[in-house]
């Protein structure tokens, strides 16, 4: 019987079950780094910029606006604490799932790839209701330019969570028919990738957006 | 040890939600968030986005587009004085 710690320890590159490709295999490469893996960096590096402009643009028009209520008069800190924390350990169970299919425990990574979704589909109802309540309180996208940069930052967001939420389940899908095997983990390494990166730019929005005022 | 990791970032995030509402200076407050918000995000990209395993190549092309968004940014910021209240 293996423990909590046994079965989550972290594998080094040789040890996660990847099938080292030979000349001529499917996958080989020269340097030895997988396409796919390194398109998914390019693609997360490029990601930063949007991010880092539409963050930029809401620091920029925040003060700006000149009639309505803005953001920040209608934030809900604990609200959004307890969706910051949902989202942030939907991470851990992504990471978990990963682990399951790298040691061949198919169940188990079906079982973390349903949570990590329905951690997402939890965070999206968040911001749903929190939409909601400030449209409710007179903050529509065009009430100010605050509140358009605010939703636009925050709205794109959410529609990349909605995106890895799709993802996430395709792969279930896919593992529930046999077309997940542990050799081809490195899809769900890379879907992976995309959900982390969903979470490190929410903690950034979190901390500039919500929390400095 | 991703179950460690877990707990350490609620705990960071934890105190972040302290932070906000002990109130302290905004001289230190600003960057004393921005440290902690650091944290969680090299946290989450070495060990839960594996780069502290993997490839070296693969943690130059992700802190390249970081680097890149953060100087240019900056520079648009600093160009529209949005750090002094005058944008």
């Amino acid at each position: 019987m293996s423990t909590v710690e046994e079965r989550t320890a972290p594998v080094e590159h040789e040890q996660l079950g990847h099938h080292e490709p030979k000349p001529g295999e499917h996958g080989w490469t020269q340097t030895g780094i997988s396409s796919e893996k390194l398109g998914m960096w390019v693609f997360l590096g490029s990601e930063c910029l949007l991010f880092g402009g539409l963050i930029s643009t809401y620091l920029l028009y925040k003060n700006t606006a000149v009639e309505g209520p803005t953001p920040k008069d209608l934030y809900d800190i604990p609200f959004t604490s307890v969706s910051s924390f949902v989202l942030l350990m939907s991470s851990m169970t992504m990471v978990l799932s990963l682990a399951a299919l790298q040691r061949g425990d198919h169940h188990r990574c079906r079982a973390w790839l349903v949570t990590t979704a329905l951690l997402g589909a939890t965070f999206i109802s968040g911001q749903v209701y929190e939409f909601t309540s400030f449209v409710k309180e007179g903050m529509g996208y065009t009430t100010n330019t605050a509140s358009s940069s605010f939703y636009t930052l925050t709205g794109f967001h959410g529609v990349h969570v909605c995106i890895g939420i799709l993802m996430l389940m395709s792969l279930f899908l896919m593992s529930l028919r046999g077309r997940l095997p542990q050799a081809k983990s490195e899809v769900l390494e890379i879907i992976g990738l995309y959900w982390h990166f969903v979470d490190v730019v929410w903690i950034v929005i979190f901390t500039v957006v919500y929390l400095i005022p | 040890m991703y179950l460690l990791v877990a707990l350490f970032l609620a705990i960071v995030t934890g105190a972040e939600v302290v932070l906000y509402y002990v109130r302290l200076d905004f001289r230190l407050y600003a960057p004393l968030l921005g440290v902690l918000a650091a944290v969680k995000f090299a946290t989450v990209a070495m060990f839960f986005m594996h780069l502290r395993f993997d490839s070296r190549v693969f943690r130059w092309f992700f802190v390249t587009g970081i680097i890149l968004a953060g100087t240019v940014y900056t520079i648009v910021l600093l160009t529209f004085h949005a750090f002094n209240g005058r944008a």
